[in-house]
Protein backbone atom coordinates (compact mmCIF):
# COMPACT_ATOMS: atom_id res chain seq x y z
CA UNK A 1 0.00 0.00 0.00
CA UNK A 2 2.90 2.45 1.16
CA UNK A 3 4.64 1.67 -2.18
CA UNK A 4 1.15 2.31 -4.16
CA UNK A 5 0.88 5.94 -2.57
CA UNK A 6 4.78 6.79 -3.01
CA UNK A 7 4.51 5.74 -6.75
CA UNK A 8 1.20 7.74 -6.66
CA UNK A 9 2.64 10.69 -5.66
CA UNK A 10 5.70 10.11 -8.14
CA UNK A 11 3.25 9.84 -10.86
CA UNK A 12 1.77 12.89 -9.49
CA UNK A 13 5.18 14.68 -9.61
CA UNK A 14 6.20 13.50 -12.88
CA UNK A 15 2.25 14.00 -14.23
CA UNK A 16 2.81 18.10 -12.99
CA UNK A 17 5.56 18.41 -15.38
CA UNK A 18 4.05 16.83 -18.15
CA UNK A 19 0.49 19.18 -17.47
CA UNK A 20 3.22 22.20 -17.51
CA UNK A 21 4.14 21.58 -21.20
CA UNK A 22 1.05 20.28 -22.42
CA UNK A 23 -0.69 23.99 -21.13
CA UNK A 24 1.36 25.19 -23.69
CA UNK A 25 0.82 23.14 -26.04
CA UNK A 26 -3.09 24.14 -25.24
CA UNK A 27 -2.47 27.71 -25.45
CA UNK A 28 -0.76 27.95 -28.94
CA UNK A 29 -3.55 25.34 -30.04
CA UNK A 30 -6.50 27.85 -28.70
CA UNK A 31 -4.82 30.91 -30.11
CA UNK A 32 -3.65 30.04 -33.23
CA UNK A 33 -5.09 26.72 -34.53
CA UNK A 34 -1.72 24.53 -35.14
CA UNK A 35 0.24 23.25 -33.36
CA UNK A 36 3.83 23.60 -32.55
CA UNK A 37 6.44 21.05 -32.25
CA UNK A 38 9.29 22.98 -31.48
CA UNK A 39 7.30 23.91 -28.38
CA UNK A 40 10.14 21.73 -26.39
CA UNK A 41 12.88 23.12 -27.84
CA UNK A 42 11.81 26.85 -27.65
CA UNK A 43 11.41 26.18 -24.02
CA UNK A 44 14.88 24.51 -23.61
CA UNK A 45 16.09 27.39 -25.54
CA UNK A 46 14.56 29.88 -22.73
CA UNK A 47 16.05 27.44 -19.84
CA UNK A 48 19.08 28.08 -21.29
CA UNK A 49 18.98 31.63 -21.29
CA UNK A 50 17.69 31.63 -17.43
CA UNK A 51 20.56 29.52 -16.96
CA UNK A 52 23.13 31.58 -18.36
CA UNK A 53 21.82 34.25 -16.53
CA UNK A 54 22.35 32.84 -13.10
CA UNK A 55 25.33 31.54 -13.97
CA UNK A 56 26.30 35.39 -14.19
CA UNK A 57 25.35 35.83 -10.87
CA UNK A 58 21.88 36.84 -10.90
CA UNK A 59 19.43 35.09 -8.46
CA UNK A 60 16.95 32.71 -9.36
CA UNK A 61 13.42 34.29 -9.79
CA UNK A 62 14.80 37.55 -11.73
CA UNK A 63 16.27 35.13 -13.89
CA UNK A 64 13.17 33.29 -14.65
CA UNK A 65 11.11 36.11 -15.10
CA UNK A 66 13.66 37.45 -17.69
CA UNK A 67 13.37 34.40 -19.83
CA UNK A 68 9.80 34.33 -19.70
CA UNK A 69 9.83 37.83 -20.83
CA UNK A 70 12.46 36.86 -23.62
CA UNK A 71 10.22 33.96 -23.80
CA UNK A 72 7.25 36.30 -25.23
CA UNK A 73 9.46 38.50 -27.13
CA UNK A 74 11.46 35.62 -29.02
CA UNK A 75 7.55 33.66 -29.88
CA UNK A 76 5.86 36.84 -31.06
CA UNK A 77 9.50 37.48 -33.19
CA UNK A 78 9.30 33.83 -34.15
CA UNK A 79 5.51 34.04 -35.29
CA UNK A 80 6.40 37.33 -37.13
CA UNK A 81 9.63 36.15 -38.97
CA UNK A 82 9.62 32.60 -39.49
CA UNK A 83 5.49 31.43 -38.87
CA UNK A 84 3.96 34.65 -40.71
CA UNK A 85 5.26 33.36 -43.99
CA UNK A 86 3.77 29.96 -44.25
CA UNK A 87 0.62 31.24 -42.51
CA UNK A 88 -2.49 29.92 -44.04
CA UNK A 89 -5.80 29.98 -42.48
CA UNK A 90 -7.06 26.51 -44.05
CA UNK A 91 -4.23 24.61 -44.35
CA UNK A 92 -1.94 24.43 -41.04
CA UNK A 93 0.16 21.31 -42.75
CA UNK A 94 3.01 24.56 -43.92
CA UNK A 95 2.91 25.77 -40.48
CA UNK A 96 3.63 22.47 -38.70
CA UNK A 97 6.17 21.49 -40.96
CA UNK A 98 8.01 24.91 -40.91
CA UNK A 99 7.93 24.09 -36.26
CA UNK A 100 9.81 20.96 -37.32
CA UNK A 101 13.01 22.73 -38.84
CA UNK A 102 12.61 25.14 -36.00
CA UNK A 103 12.46 22.07 -33.47
CA UNK A 104 16.30 21.50 -35.70
CA UNK A 105 17.53 25.12 -35.93
CA UNK A 106 17.03 25.66 -32.36
CA UNK A 107 18.74 22.20 -30.70
CA UNK A 108 21.84 22.99 -32.78
CA UNK A 109 21.92 27.02 -31.65
CA UNK A 110 21.31 26.25 -28.33
CA UNK A 111 24.22 23.97 -28.17
CA UNK A 112 26.71 26.54 -30.20
CA UNK A 113 26.04 28.85 -28.28
CA UNK A 114 25.24 27.73 -24.55
CA UNK A 115 26.70 24.53 -24.18
CA UNK A 116 26.37 21.05 -24.62
CA UNK A 117 27.16 20.23 -21.24
CA UNK A 118 24.56 19.03 -19.19
CA UNK A 119 23.78 22.29 -16.52
CA UNK A 120 21.92 22.42 -13.43
CA UNK A 121 19.12 24.93 -12.51
CA UNK A 122 18.39 25.56 -8.94
CA UNK A 123 14.43 25.15 -7.82
CA UNK A 124 12.08 28.59 -6.55
CA UNK A 125 10.88 26.06 -4.12
CA UNK A 126 11.60 25.05 -1.01
CA UNK A 127 13.74 21.48 -0.85
CA UNK A 128 12.61 18.46 1.60
CA UNK A 129 9.62 16.83 1.12
CA UNK A 130 5.91 16.26 3.28
CA UNK A 131 5.87 13.12 5.29
CA UNK A 132 2.62 11.51 4.99
CA UNK A 133 3.42 8.86 6.98
CA UNK A 134 5.87 6.97 4.70
CA UNK A 135 4.98 8.42 1.58
CA UNK A 136 6.85 11.44 0.82
CA UNK A 137 5.41 14.46 -1.41
CA UNK A 138 8.27 16.67 -2.47
CA UNK A 139 7.44 20.23 -1.91
CA UNK A 140 8.75 21.27 -5.77
CA UNK A 141 6.02 18.78 -6.67
CA UNK A 142 3.59 21.01 -4.63
CA UNK A 143 4.63 24.13 -5.75
CA UNK A 144 4.48 22.96 -9.50
CA UNK A 145 1.18 21.80 -8.69
CA UNK A 146 -0.08 25.24 -7.53
CA UNK A 147 1.84 27.22 -10.37
CA UNK A 148 -0.04 24.63 -13.18
CA UNK A 149 -3.49 24.70 -11.29
CA UNK A 150 -3.26 28.77 -11.33
CA UNK A 151 -1.90 28.97 -14.78
CA UNK A 152 -4.65 26.36 -16.09
CA UNK A 153 -7.40 29.29 -14.35
CA UNK A 154 -5.52 31.98 -15.70
CA UNK A 155 -5.43 30.77 -19.42
CA UNK A 156 -9.19 29.69 -19.09
CA UNK A 157 -10.30 33.12 -17.70
CA UNK A 158 -8.63 35.23 -20.59
CA UNK A 159 -9.87 32.60 -23.13
CA UNK A 160 -13.09 32.74 -21.35
CA UNK A 161 -13.90 36.18 -19.52
CA UNK A 162 -11.58 39.02 -21.89
CA UNK A 163 -12.09 40.39 -25.06
CA UNK A 164 -8.71 39.58 -25.82
CA UNK A 165 -9.03 35.66 -25.54
CA UNK A 166 -12.69 36.02 -27.18
CA UNK A 167 -10.91 37.88 -30.30
CA UNK A 168 -7.91 34.97 -30.53
CA UNK A 169 -10.96 31.94 -30.24
CA UNK A 170 -13.05 34.60 -33.07
CA UNK A 171 -10.01 34.58 -35.04
CA UNK A 172 -9.08 30.44 -34.79
CA UNK A 173 -12.77 29.79 -35.53
CA UNK A 174 -13.47 32.16 -38.77
CA UNK A 175 -10.16 34.20 -39.30
CA UNK A 176 -11.82 36.08 -42.42
CA UNK A 177 -15.03 37.02 -40.39
CA UNK A 178 -12.72 38.10 -37.46
CA UNK A 179 -11.19 40.49 -39.97
CA UNK A 180 -14.10 42.13 -41.01
CA UNK A 181 -15.17 42.83 -37.42
CA UNK A 182 -11.82 44.32 -36.92
CA UNK A 183 -10.29 41.92 -34.75
CA UNK A 184 -6.42 42.42 -36.11
CA UNK A 185 -5.50 38.66 -36.69
CA UNK A 186 -1.89 38.64 -37.20
CA UNK A 187 -1.83 40.55 -33.67
CA UNK A 188 -3.74 37.39 -32.29
CA UNK A 189 -1.28 35.69 -33.68
CA UNK A 190 1.11 37.01 -32.50
CA UNK A 191 0.42 37.60 -29.17
CA UNK A 192 -0.74 33.70 -29.10
CA UNK A 193 2.56 32.83 -29.49
CA UNK A 194 4.89 35.09 -27.40
CA UNK A 195 2.77 33.61 -24.77
CA UNK A 196 2.87 30.45 -25.26
CA UNK A 197 6.84 30.45 -25.26
CA UNK A 198 6.53 32.35 -22.07
CA UNK A 199 4.50 29.61 -20.88
CA UNK A 200 7.20 27.28 -21.88
CA UNK A 201 9.61 29.38 -20.29
CA UNK A 202 7.78 29.21 -16.95
CA UNK A 203 7.36 25.72 -17.28
CA UNK A 204 10.61 24.50 -18.49
CA UNK A 205 12.48 26.38 -15.70
CA UNK A 206 9.74 25.09 -13.33
CA UNK A 207 10.83 21.79 -14.52
CA UNK A 208 14.50 21.77 -15.32
CA UNK A 209 15.69 21.28 -11.57
CA UNK A 210 14.37 17.50 -12.00
CA UNK A 211 15.07 16.97 -15.55
CA UNK A 212 18.60 19.30 -15.45
CA UNK A 213 19.37 21.65 -18.20
CA UNK A 214 20.45 19.95 -21.54
CA UNK A 215 19.07 20.23 -25.59
CA UNK A 216 17.26 17.29 -25.01
CA UNK A 217 15.89 18.32 -21.71
CA UNK A 218 12.38 18.30 -22.77
CA UNK A 219 12.55 15.80 -25.63
CA UNK A 220 11.04 12.82 -23.95
CA UNK A 221 8.46 15.10 -21.71
CA UNK A 222 7.04 17.05 -25.06
CA UNK A 223 5.94 13.51 -26.50
CA UNK A 224 4.08 12.98 -22.96
CA UNK A 225 2.62 16.25 -22.68
CA UNK A 226 1.56 15.86 -26.18
CA UNK A 227 -0.10 12.77 -25.10
CA UNK A 228 -1.24 14.96 -21.81
CA UNK A 229 -3.21 17.43 -24.36
CA UNK A 230 -4.67 14.37 -26.48
CA UNK A 231 -6.21 12.78 -23.43
CA UNK A 232 -7.27 16.00 -22.38
CA UNK A 233 -8.40 16.99 -24.84
CA UNK A 234 -6.57 20.12 -27.24
CA UNK A 235 -8.62 22.66 -26.48
CA UNK A 236 -9.09 22.40 -22.80
CA UNK A 237 -6.69 24.00 -20.19
CA UNK A 238 -7.87 21.96 -17.20
CA UNK A 239 -7.88 19.02 -19.65
CA UNK A 240 -4.16 19.52 -20.13
CA UNK A 241 -3.53 19.48 -15.84
CA UNK A 242 -5.77 16.51 -15.52
CA UNK A 243 -4.16 15.05 -18.70
CA UNK A 244 -0.88 15.53 -17.34
CA UNK A 245 -1.47 13.68 -14.16
CA UNK A 246 -3.05 10.87 -15.82
CA UNK A 247 -0.29 10.25 -18.04
CA UNK A 248 1.95 10.63 -15.46
CA UNK A 249 0.51 8.31 -12.58
CA UNK A 250 0.30 5.86 -15.45
CA UNK A 251 3.53 5.62 -16.44
CA UNK A 252 4.83 4.95 -13.17
CA UNK A 253 2.19 2.34 -12.63
CA UNK A 254 2.58 0.41 -15.80
CA UNK A 255 6.43 0.92 -15.32
CA UNK A 256 6.47 0.01 -11.67
CA UNK A 257 3.80 -3.09 -11.38
CA UNK A 258 3.88 -3.92 -15.22
CA UNK A 259 7.22 -5.88 -15.21
CA UNK A 260 8.51 -6.49 -18.92
CA UNK A 261 7.46 -2.60 -19.42
CA UNK A 262 10.51 -0.50 -17.36
CA UNK A 263 11.22 2.69 -18.43
CA UNK A 264 12.34 2.00 -21.72
CA UNK A 265 8.49 0.87 -22.85
CA UNK A 266 6.80 3.62 -21.26
CA UNK A 267 7.14 5.79 -24.25
CA UNK A 268 4.85 2.43 -26.01
CA UNK A 269 2.34 3.20 -23.31
CA UNK A 270 1.76 6.66 -24.03
CA UNK A 271 1.27 5.69 -27.34
CA UNK A 272 -1.06 3.31 -26.59
CA UNK A 273 -3.23 6.04 -24.48
CA UNK A 274 -3.39 8.56 -27.32
CA UNK A 275 -4.23 5.70 -29.97
CA UNK A 276 -7.27 4.40 -27.24
CA UNK A 277 -8.50 7.72 -26.31
CA UNK A 278 -8.94 8.73 -30.27
CA UNK A 279 -10.52 5.69 -30.63
CA UNK A 280 -13.01 6.27 -27.70
CA UNK A 281 -13.48 9.95 -27.67
CA UNK A 282 -12.30 11.86 -30.63
CA UNK A 283 -12.10 15.02 -28.77
CA UNK A 284 -10.44 14.12 -25.80
CA UNK A 285 -11.32 13.76 -21.77
CA UNK A 286 -12.70 17.59 -21.66
CA UNK A 287 -12.86 18.18 -24.89
CA UNK A 288 -15.96 19.82 -27.26
CA UNK A 289 -16.53 18.74 -30.65
CA UNK A 290 -16.71 20.76 -33.47
CA UNK A 291 -19.95 22.56 -33.43
CA UNK A 292 -19.67 23.17 -37.17
CA UNK A 293 -22.14 22.01 -39.05
CA UNK A 294 -20.90 19.87 -42.50
CA UNK B 1 -27.09 67.05 -50.62
CA UNK B 2 -25.01 65.37 -47.66
CA UNK B 3 -22.19 63.47 -48.90
CA UNK B 4 -22.65 59.47 -49.58
CA UNK B 5 -22.61 57.19 -46.41
CA UNK B 6 -20.26 55.26 -49.10
CA UNK B 7 -18.95 55.94 -52.78
CA UNK B 8 -16.45 53.29 -54.37
CA UNK B 9 -15.14 54.17 -57.61
CA UNK B 10 -12.70 50.87 -58.56
CA UNK B 11 -10.81 51.13 -61.62
CA UNK B 12 -9.62 47.63 -61.39
CA UNK B 13 -10.39 44.78 -58.94
CA UNK B 14 -9.41 40.57 -59.00
CA UNK B 15 -7.67 37.85 -58.01
CA UNK B 16 -4.13 37.78 -59.15
CA UNK B 17 -4.18 38.44 -63.07
CA UNK B 18 -7.47 37.95 -63.13
CA UNK B 19 -9.56 41.21 -63.50
CA UNK B 20 -12.73 40.88 -62.11
CA UNK B 21 -14.46 44.27 -62.02
CA UNK B 22 -13.76 47.10 -64.38
CA UNK B 23 -14.05 50.96 -63.83
CA UNK B 24 -17.14 50.36 -61.24
CA UNK B 25 -18.42 53.53 -59.96
CA UNK B 26 -21.39 52.61 -56.92
CA UNK B 27 -22.73 54.83 -54.29
CA UNK B 28 -24.98 54.56 -51.71
CA UNK B 29 -26.70 57.73 -49.76
CA UNK B 30 -27.24 57.96 -45.92
CA UNK B 31 -30.25 56.12 -45.54
CA UNK B 32 -30.80 54.34 -48.47
CA UNK B 33 -31.15 50.35 -49.41
CA UNK B 34 -29.39 49.78 -52.67
CA UNK B 35 -29.61 46.35 -54.23
CA UNK B 36 -26.86 45.22 -56.17
CA UNK B 37 -28.11 42.51 -58.68
CA UNK B 38 -26.29 40.47 -61.56
CA UNK B 39 -25.89 36.49 -62.37
CA UNK B 40 -23.80 33.97 -60.87
CA UNK B 41 -20.01 35.38 -61.59
CA UNK B 42 -21.00 39.15 -62.34
CA UNK B 43 -19.01 40.10 -59.60
CA UNK B 44 -20.86 41.63 -56.87
CA UNK B 45 -19.18 39.42 -54.21
CA UNK B 46 -15.82 40.77 -55.34
CA UNK B 47 -17.11 44.29 -55.61
CA UNK B 48 -18.35 43.63 -51.80
CA UNK B 49 -15.10 41.99 -51.13
CA UNK B 50 -12.72 44.98 -52.66
CA UNK B 51 -14.90 47.68 -50.44
CA UNK B 52 -14.08 45.87 -47.51
CA UNK B 53 -10.23 45.29 -48.40
CA UNK B 54 -10.18 41.44 -48.52
CA UNK B 55 -9.69 41.53 -52.59
CA UNK B 56 -7.05 44.00 -53.76
CA UNK B 57 -8.39 47.09 -55.98
CA UNK B 58 -7.14 49.92 -57.79
CA UNK B 59 -9.24 53.06 -57.01
CA UNK B 60 -10.59 54.84 -53.89
CA UNK B 61 -13.84 54.50 -51.03
CA UNK B 62 -14.91 56.55 -49.37
CA UNK B 63 -17.01 56.96 -46.41
CA UNK B 64 -18.06 59.81 -45.20
CA UNK B 65 -14.96 62.32 -45.11
CA UNK B 66 -12.83 59.97 -45.12
CA UNK B 67 -10.99 58.66 -48.53
CA UNK B 68 -8.92 55.61 -49.03
CA UNK B 69 -7.78 52.77 -51.22
CA UNK B 70 -9.17 49.51 -49.10
CA UNK B 71 -6.23 47.58 -48.29
CA UNK B 72 -6.88 45.56 -45.07
CA UNK B 73 -10.56 44.46 -43.89
CA UNK B 74 -9.31 45.55 -40.23
CA UNK B 75 -9.15 49.07 -40.90
CA UNK B 76 -12.18 49.18 -43.23
CA UNK B 77 -13.50 47.80 -40.24
CA UNK B 78 -13.01 50.78 -37.95
CA UNK B 79 -13.81 53.29 -41.14
CA UNK B 80 -17.33 51.86 -40.30
CA UNK B 81 -17.73 49.36 -42.99
CA UNK B 82 -20.12 46.60 -41.62
CA UNK B 83 -19.59 42.94 -44.00
CA UNK B 84 -22.33 40.32 -43.64
CA UNK B 85 -20.37 37.59 -45.60
CA UNK B 86 -21.68 35.23 -48.17
CA UNK B 87 -22.42 32.25 -46.42
CA UNK B 88 -22.87 34.06 -43.23
CA UNK B 89 -19.67 33.39 -41.52
CA UNK B 90 -20.35 32.91 -38.31
CA UNK B 91 -18.50 31.91 -35.78
CA UNK B 92 -19.97 28.33 -35.15
CA UNK B 93 -18.04 27.21 -32.03
CA UNK B 94 -18.41 30.69 -30.11
CA UNK B 95 -21.91 31.56 -27.85
CA UNK B 96 -24.18 33.45 -29.74
CA UNK B 97 -23.77 35.64 -27.16
CA UNK B 98 -19.46 35.33 -27.48
CA UNK B 99 -20.41 36.22 -31.66
CA UNK B 100 -22.48 39.23 -30.83
CA UNK B 101 -19.69 40.48 -28.20
CA UNK B 102 -17.36 39.65 -30.53
CA UNK B 103 -19.13 42.47 -33.25
CA UNK B 104 -18.17 44.86 -31.15
CA UNK B 105 -14.63 44.40 -31.53
CA UNK B 106 -13.64 47.29 -33.41
CA UNK B 107 -14.98 49.62 -31.24
CA UNK B 108 -13.18 51.45 -28.54
CA UNK B 109 -12.96 52.56 -24.96
CA UNK B 110 -15.95 51.51 -21.95
CA UNK B 111 -18.93 49.72 -24.22
CA UNK B 112 -21.99 48.99 -22.96
CA UNK B 113 -22.19 45.91 -24.76
CA UNK B 114 -25.80 44.89 -22.73
CA UNK B 115 -27.58 47.63 -24.37
CA UNK B 116 -26.25 47.33 -27.95
CA UNK B 117 -27.00 43.37 -27.14
CA UNK B 118 -30.72 43.93 -25.61
CA UNK B 119 -31.62 46.19 -28.80
CA UNK B 120 -30.60 43.54 -31.57
CA UNK B 121 -31.97 40.74 -29.46
CA UNK B 122 -35.13 42.49 -29.49
CA UNK B 123 -35.11 43.08 -33.62
CA UNK B 124 -34.30 39.03 -33.71
CA UNK B 125 -36.41 37.44 -30.75
CA UNK B 126 -35.08 33.95 -31.90
CA UNK B 127 -31.15 35.27 -30.61
CA UNK B 128 -32.35 35.76 -27.04
CA UNK B 129 -33.76 32.30 -26.90
CA UNK B 130 -30.18 31.02 -28.06
CA UNK B 131 -27.83 33.36 -26.56
CA UNK B 132 -25.77 30.05 -25.07
CA UNK B 133 -26.03 28.06 -27.58
CA UNK B 134 -23.33 27.35 -30.15
CA UNK B 135 -23.82 29.49 -33.24
CA UNK B 136 -22.68 26.07 -35.49
CA UNK B 137 -26.13 24.40 -34.27
CA UNK B 138 -28.59 27.22 -35.42
CA UNK B 139 -30.85 26.95 -38.51
CA UNK B 140 -29.75 28.65 -41.19
CA UNK B 141 -32.26 31.59 -41.29
CA UNK B 142 -30.80 31.66 -37.04
CA UNK B 143 -27.42 32.27 -38.20
CA UNK B 144 -27.93 34.43 -41.03
CA UNK B 145 -29.67 36.90 -38.37
CA UNK B 146 -27.17 36.18 -36.39
CA UNK B 147 -24.14 37.29 -38.85
CA UNK B 148 -26.55 40.66 -39.21
CA UNK B 149 -27.03 41.28 -35.50
CA UNK B 150 -23.10 40.99 -34.55
CA UNK B 151 -22.44 43.04 -37.85
CA UNK B 152 -24.55 46.36 -36.26
CA UNK B 153 -22.76 45.22 -32.88
CA UNK B 154 -19.58 47.55 -34.99
CA UNK B 155 -22.28 50.06 -35.03
CA UNK B 156 -20.98 50.76 -39.04
CA UNK B 157 -21.64 53.43 -40.62
CA UNK B 158 -23.16 51.14 -43.99
CA UNK B 159 -23.23 47.64 -44.10
CA UNK B 160 -22.68 45.30 -46.94
CA UNK B 161 -24.44 42.01 -46.83
CA UNK B 162 -24.01 39.24 -49.45
CA UNK B 163 -26.86 36.79 -50.49
CA UNK B 164 -28.74 36.77 -46.97
CA UNK B 165 -31.49 34.97 -48.80
CA UNK B 166 -28.96 32.05 -50.16
CA UNK B 167 -30.54 28.53 -48.73
CA UNK B 168 -32.83 29.71 -46.96
CA UNK B 169 -36.87 28.61 -47.00
CA UNK B 170 -38.69 31.53 -48.89
CA UNK B 171 -40.79 32.78 -45.81
CA UNK B 172 -37.47 33.06 -43.84
CA UNK B 173 -36.46 35.01 -46.67
CA UNK B 174 -39.50 37.39 -46.38
CA UNK B 175 -39.01 37.63 -42.78
CA UNK B 176 -34.89 38.54 -43.06
CA UNK B 177 -35.69 41.32 -45.56
CA UNK B 178 -38.53 42.94 -43.59
CA UNK B 179 -36.11 42.78 -40.61
CA UNK B 180 -34.04 44.53 -42.79
CA UNK B 181 -36.31 47.15 -43.61
CA UNK B 182 -37.50 47.52 -40.17
CA UNK B 183 -33.59 48.33 -39.50
CA UNK B 184 -33.41 50.69 -42.15
CA UNK B 185 -36.76 52.76 -41.34
CA UNK B 186 -35.94 52.69 -37.64
CA UNK B 187 -31.96 52.96 -37.33
CA UNK B 188 -31.67 54.68 -41.09
CA UNK B 189 -28.82 52.04 -41.61
CA UNK B 190 -27.52 52.35 -45.19
CA UNK B 191 -27.06 49.19 -47.22
CA UNK B 192 -25.82 47.56 -49.83
CA UNK B 193 -27.34 44.22 -50.62
CA UNK B 194 -26.45 41.81 -52.94
CA UNK B 195 -28.88 39.57 -54.08
CA UNK B 196 -29.62 36.88 -56.43
CA UNK B 197 -33.66 36.48 -55.17
CA UNK B 198 -34.41 40.06 -57.39
CA UNK B 199 -37.52 40.10 -55.85
CA UNK B 200 -37.16 40.31 -52.64
CA UNK B 201 -34.33 42.90 -52.67
CA UNK B 202 -35.68 45.10 -55.26
CA UNK B 203 -39.01 44.69 -52.33
CA UNK B 204 -37.39 46.62 -49.51
CA UNK B 205 -34.11 48.22 -51.72
CA UNK B 206 -34.82 52.37 -52.78
CA UNK B 207 -32.34 51.74 -55.41
CA UNK B 208 -31.04 49.01 -57.77
CA UNK B 209 -27.34 48.30 -59.58
CA UNK B 210 -27.30 45.50 -62.11
CA UNK B 211 -23.69 44.01 -62.50
CA UNK B 212 -23.09 42.34 -65.33
CA UNK B 213 -19.27 40.73 -66.21
CA UNK B 214 -17.83 43.07 -63.66
CA UNK B 215 -19.49 46.50 -65.02
CA UNK B 216 -23.11 48.52 -64.65
CA UNK B 217 -24.77 47.53 -67.09
CA UNK B 218 -28.11 49.49 -65.24
CA UNK B 219 -28.87 51.19 -62.33
CA UNK B 220 -32.02 53.11 -61.68
CA UNK B 221 -34.93 53.61 -58.97
CA UNK B 222 -35.84 50.18 -57.38
CA UNK B 223 -39.58 50.31 -58.79
CA UNK B 224 -39.00 51.18 -61.90
CA UNK B 225 -36.42 47.97 -62.61
CA UNK B 226 -38.70 46.03 -61.31
CA UNK B 227 -41.65 47.20 -63.45
CA UNK B 228 -39.81 47.43 -66.63
CA UNK B 229 -40.39 44.25 -68.90
CA UNK B 230 -37.46 44.45 -70.46
CA UNK B 231 -34.75 44.64 -67.62
CA UNK B 232 -36.73 42.11 -65.75
CA UNK B 233 -35.87 39.26 -68.69
CA UNK B 234 -32.77 40.40 -69.57
CA UNK B 235 -31.13 40.80 -66.16
CA UNK B 236 -33.32 39.26 -63.40
CA UNK B 237 -34.65 36.42 -64.81
CA UNK B 238 -38.04 37.24 -63.61
N1 LIG C 1 -10.90 33.51 -54.92
C1 LIG C 1 -11.00 33.63 -56.26
N2 LIG C 1 -9.94 33.40 -57.04
C2 LIG C 1 -10.02 33.52 -58.37
N3 LIG C 1 -11.13 33.86 -59.04
C3 LIG C 1 -12.24 34.11 -58.33
C4 LIG C 1 -12.24 34.02 -56.89
N4 LIG C 1 -13.47 34.32 -56.45
C5 LIG C 1 -14.22 34.59 -57.56
N5 LIG C 1 -13.48 34.48 -58.66
C6 LIG C 1 -13.96 34.74 -60.03
O1 LIG C 1 -14.40 36.07 -60.11
C7 LIG C 1 -15.58 36.16 -60.86
C8 LIG C 1 -16.66 36.88 -60.08
O2 LIG C 1 -16.98 36.10 -58.93
P1 LIG C 1 -17.90 36.65 -57.77
O3 LIG C 1 -17.48 38.01 -57.41
O4 LIG C 1 -17.90 35.62 -56.70
O5 LIG C 1 -19.33 36.68 -58.50
P2 LIG C 1 -20.79 36.77 -57.89
O6 LIG C 1 -20.68 37.05 -56.44
O7 LIG C 1 -21.44 37.86 -58.65
O8 LIG C 1 -21.44 35.45 -58.15
C9 LIG C 1 -15.96 34.76 -61.29
O9 LIG C 1 -15.53 34.55 -62.61
C10 LIG C 1 -15.19 33.90 -60.34
O10 LIG C 1 -14.82 32.68 -60.97
MG1 LIG D 1 -21.33 35.96 -54.77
Amino acid sequence: MELFSQRLVDGLSSGCIYAALALAIVLVFRATGTLNLAQGEMAMFCCFLIWKLTDLGWPLIPAILAGVVAGFVGGAAIERVIIRPVEDSRDHLPVIIVTLGLLLALDSLAGGLFTVDTETLGSPFPSGSWHIGQVLVPYSSIGLFVVISALSGLMWFTFHRTRLGLAMRASVDNPESARLLGIRRSRMLMIGWGAAAALGALAAALVAPQTYVYTGMLQGVLLYAFTAATLGGFDSPAGAVVGGLLVGVLQTMVSGYVGFVGNDLSLMTALVVIIVVLMLKPTGLFGRPDSRRL
Amino acid sequence: MSAPALRARIEAAGYGRLMVLRDVEIHVSEGEVVALLGANGAGKTTLLRAISGLVRMRGTVDLGSASVTPKSPERMARLGVGHVPQGRGTFPNLTVHENLVAGAAARRGRLDLKADIERWTTVFPRLAERMQQNAGQLSGGEQQMLAVARALMGRPRVLLLDEPSLGLAPAVVHELFDKLAELNRDLGTAMLVVEQNATAALRVAHRGVVLEAGRVALAGAADELRDDQRVRQAYLGL
